[in-house]
């Protein structure tokens, strides 16, 4: 017992290892703990390893110390979980790294414990900083099935705002190829529909676009099509209508057989779709009406019926682009408001109220002005101006473009850099090539790859010579620094490979 | 032999479906158009108009006329009638008389001459007969130029009594015995000839595309171009081309003269040309490409309102210029080739009219614009907003000033714009791409239910790095 807190506490033997040597220490303590009873880990009530540790400085030893406690009593859940969600959130991920099973294995038993007491709040910051922990070079950028269960707590929460930090890191990696059994197409396919529920649930429709998009181009063994796909499809055509306004169109990227499955399960949307884009505001209505029932069912409804108070909006959007003054009178006359009867025709006191309030939010840019007529009534013009363009705001928005174009451009050719070092890329140009395939590969791989860093040169050329765009330090080093981050001359073909 | 018989049979058998699905075109054209009747007196005369035209079109013409102009329907269908007995086409003689009926029931042309009927369904079928008979025997003798000469005769026989189908197949059999370019390119010409009479523009150009290879000469060039313009122009037309229309017939040769009355005279060459370039070119291309055309000129002298148009529209009337071809629309409506697109041609030349009266303003009054073409403002207003909102026109409507203005275009901004929307759509792409590699990469795609994956192989395994290479840089730029 005395020997385990001890050990604990001597590791790390000082703050200033070399990752070797604390990988070689780390193992160790790991294997030491590994070999104690579930007894000596557990403590006495006298010593409390729980009390006597701390959190973040001996993770590990938490760690194991838990384990013990839960082996020797199922039901230890019901005392420790504030304890475990406090270890949870504050957890080192570096000392854990050798023991992910262990760690995941707790978890669960806390994961269990939320659900028993259906408080999925309860679970939310612990799993938020287990993902960041958990793969500890990559940390969310790497997919685990904590993930789905994450995004699955919060949307049972209907804490949107928690998932966001999460959802908002892309995904640049799947777990190595049969090193995770929880992870499978279902839990990434789900993964993406709960994501997009949520970016939905905060109108942040490009984002929701882009993870439905990612559900349906999702690649399949041959004709195989998955039911979220057939979901995340409903849900895409609304929010496509909600983006653009107006008819979508099926991203080429989504495989034929998908994309007929897709077609036939999500009818009613297309019909909605097709009237919605026809901008014609009785046919809307009643398409609306003949699918409500059908998109009740599917829990679609909500949005459907955002659409079509975005409908209003967009109509009235349009209206700048063709007149520079019109009238209230006028407005209402176009019957834009699709959500309320036709019968009961538009007042134009509240549409003036809905005029002014698209102007607060900045959607258009008009001025009301009112006047008197001969006769003693009152009306009311609108005249709609061209939305201010700053230059540099744009010139700012291209910048940061720009850096995440050169990041995802060396994403790329990382991936790509994998890819010719993969297996299956080596037994293909082998195969097909005969002994010669190698050298090919190197020349074909370049071939490709070179575009790339042209490209994005001459684009950071232009902007730099534009708007002086390497703000920091001397400007030509600065410069220079930065194109070294791409330059193919000092890209060495020696992988920095780790799987 | 034995291809004499089948030669017979088809003629007779197969042949006939294709025909008949021309004759229900017809009527059907008709009956849809019978809203498009021309109530008063077009500008020409008849006689004179129709004595320009030789071979089937004139038929084809008067036909045309009778059906979609009661005034001249009588006279037009008489003559038509009279034609078509020395023709002795039973079918067209059927339809002139069924359409005569209703014009004028009275007249004793309208009754069904059922003997004539009867006298010349037997004579077509004996020449017929006799016909294939001889091909039967030239056949037999292996000459290929009797050969060719009997189907030709087979074919001038079928195309002058309206059997087209089978005429279009007498004169394709003539191209195995052609021996000389000549022959090849007559037997093409009359290849066209039916095609256009049978309204099937697309083999009118495979065939144009065909005859082009054969002229070698500088003498078939000479001879050929115009002809092969005009089909040319007529198939384009009639595709609503109008553009390349206008250019082919503003190519076309003057030195045609009525060599091609089969099809169209020099006055429909310089009407049809003259509007489909109305409808497609701007006041520049006017300008270089028809009025200073020297070729073109000599067509335009035969029909001045045209020109007249024509220079309205160059030098910015475009009041004027609506108002002539106004003055001339009965005309084109009784034209067989331009009635279905004399519309869309009217349209889009309104269209233009407005868009180039806008350019050189920032602001005009919306009553100037109604008076510029002569309609009430109201209808001018809905006109504007339609242009507006396809697109065609940059300018914004003050209802309260009754004022168009135009558009500032900020071209910097909506470049900066572009770009931003070209790189995000970039980014987005590039990121699905990467993440269905890693999908794969990890072997995490969608899997068939247990029990049903049969033969797929190992995952991965068809899926060499090179597909997914391409995968994902060529969807890159």
């Amino acid at each position: 017992m005395e020997r385990f807190i001890t050990n604990v506490l001597a590791f790390p033997a000082s703050p200033d290892l070399t990752p070797a040597e604390y990988n070689k220490d780390l193992k160790a303590l790991n294997d030491f703990l590994a070999k104690q009873s579930p007894q000596t880990l557990a403590g006495t009530r006298d010593s409390d390893p729980l009390e006597l540790l701390d959190n973040r400085a001996n993770s590990l030893g938490i760690l194991y110390s838990f384990l013990g406690r839960i082996s020797v009593d199922k039901n230890e859940a019901h005392q420790l979980w504030p304890k475990l969600i406090d270890f949870f959130s504050e957890f080192d991920g570096r000392q854990t790294k050798f023991s992910k099973d262990q760690l995941l294995g707790v978890l669960k038993v806390l994961l269990q414990f939320c659900d028993a007491c259906n408080k999925p709040i309860l679970a939310l910051k612990p799993l938020e900083h287990t993902i960041t922990q958990l793969n500890y070079a990559t940390g969310a950028k790497t997919f685990s099935s904590l993930h789905t269960k994450f995004v699955k707590k919060c949307l049972d929460a209907r804490s949107f705002r928690t998932a966001l930090p999460i959802l908002d890191i892309d995904i640049e990696e799947f777990p190595v190829k049969g090193s995770d059994k929880d992870v499978t197409y279902r839990e990434v396919l789900q993964y993406f529909l709960y994501g997009a529920m949520i970016y939905m649930a905060t109108k942040k429709w490009r984002r929701a676009s882009d993870f439905l998009q990612f559900v349906l181009s999702y690649p399949g063994i041959g004709n195989t099509v998955s039911q979220i796909q057939a979901d995340a499809f409903k849900k895409f055509v609304l929010v496509t209508l909600m983006l653009e306004g107006r008819n979508f169109q099926l991203p080429r990227t989504i495989p034929q057989p998908t994309a007929r499955a897709c077609r036939i399960l999500g009818r009613p949307y297309e019909a909605f779709a097709t009237a919605y884009a026809t901008g014609n505001p009785d046919l809307l209505r009643r398409e609306a009406a003949l699918v409500k029932e059908i998109f009740q069912a599917d829990g679609n409804w909500g949005i459907a019926e955002q659409c079509l108070e975005n409908f209003r909006r967009l109509g009235i959007k349009a209206l700048t682009s063709t007149y520079s003054t019109l009238s209230i009178e006028a407005i209402a006359s176009r019957d834009l408001d699709v959500l309320g009867s036709k019968t009961s025709a538009t007042n134009p006191e509240e549409l003036e109220r809905y005029i002014l309030d698209m102007i607060d939010r900045k959607e258009i840019k008009a001025s009301l002005s009112h006047s008197s007529t001969n006769d003693g009534s009152t009306s009311c013009m609108v005249s709609f101006h061209d939305l201010p363009a700053s230059e540099t705001d744009i010139l700012k928005d291209l910048e940061v473009q720009i850096a995440r174009t050169v990041q995802i451009t060396n994403q790329a050719r990382q991936l790509d850099k994998k890819l010719g070092l993969s297996k299956e890329w080596i037994s293909f140009t082998s195969k097909k090539r005969g002994p010669g395939g190698a050298n090919d590969h190197v020349d074909q791989g370049f071939e490709e790859m070179d575009d790339y860093p042209i490209q994005g040169r001459g684009g950071i050329i232009d902007m730099a010579a534009m708007g002086g765009m390497v703000g920091v330090g001397m400007e030509t080093q600065g410069f220079h620094d930065y194109m070294g981050v791409y330059d193919p001359a000092d890209d060495d073909m020696q992988p920095d490979y780790d799987d | 032999m034995a291809d004499s018989f089948s030669l017979a049979d088809e003629g007779g058998a197969s042949g006939a479906p294709a025909y008949d699905e021309f004759e229900q075109a017809l009527p059907q054209q008709t009956a849809s158009t019978t809203l498009i009747l021309v109530p008063e007196l077009p500008k020409f005369d008849l006689e004179q108009y129709i004595g320009n035209y030789s071979g089937r079109m004139k038929v084809t013409r008067l036909l045309f006329i009778g059906n979609h102009c009661p005034p001249l329907a009588a006279e037009a269908l008489k003559t038509a009638i009279g034609i078509v007995k020395a023709d002795r086409d039973v079918r067209l003689y059927r339809q002139a008389v069924q359409s005569l009926q209703i014009f004028a029931p009275n007249d004793p042309d309208s009754k069904l001459d059922e003997e004539w009927i009867e006298k010349t369904t037997r004579e077509v079928k004996q020449k017929t007969d006799r016909l294939e008979a001889e091909l039967k025997s030239y056949k037999n003798n292996m000459i290929k130029e009797s050969i060719r000469i009997g189907h030709k005769d087979l074919g001038d026989h079928f195309y002058t009594t309206g059997d087209l189908a089978s005429a279009y197949r007498a004169f394709s059999r003539m191209r195995d015995y052609c021996t000389s370019n000549k022959q090849m390119l007559d037997m093409t010409l009359s290849c066209i000839l039916i095609c256009i009479d049978q309204a099937q523009y697309t083999s009118v150009q495979t065939n144009v595309a065909k005859i082009r290879n054969h002229i070698r000469s500088d003498d078939d060039l000479k001879v050929h171009q115009p002809k092969v313009s005009i089909a040319a122009g007529v198939a384009f037309l009639a595709s609503g081309n109008y553009l390349d229309a206008a250019r082919s017939f503003i190519g076309t040769n003057p030195a045609v003269g009525n060599d091609y009355n089969t099809v169209a005279t020099m006055n429909d060459v310089a009407i049809y040309g003259g509007l489909t370039a109305l409808a497609s070119m701007d006041r520049n291309m006017l300008k270089t490409e028809v009025l200073d055309s020297t070729t073109f000129r000599t067509f335009l002298e035969l029909e001045p309102h045209i020109r007249r148009a024509l220079t309205a529209f160059h030098s910015s009337r475009y009041g004027e210029c609506l108002s002539i071809l106004e003055g001339y629309r009965n005309d084109y409506l009784l034209d067989p080739f331009l009635q279905k697109h004399i519309d869309k041609i009217y349209e889009a030349v309104r269209t233009k009219s407005i868009v180039q009266y806008f350019i050189p303003f920032s602001c005009v009054t919306l009553d100037a614009m109604s008076a510029a073409f002569g309609v009430p403002s109201e209808q001018m207003e809905k006109e504007l907003v339609r242009l507006i909102e396809s697109g065609k026109l940059h300018a914004r409507i003050d209802t309260q000033n009754r004022l168009v203005t135009s558009k500032e275009t900020q071209l910097r901004v909506e470049v900066h714009r572009g770009t931003l929307a070209m790189a995000e759509e970039y980014e987005r792409a590039a990121r699905l791409k990467m993440l269905q590699i890693n999908v794969v990469r990890s072997g995490l795609e969608i899997k068939p239910p247990k029990g049903q994956l049969t033969g797929q192989g190992p995952i991965g395994g068809g899926l060499g790095g090179r597909e997914l290479r391409s995968m994902m840089f060529g969807n890159g730029a």
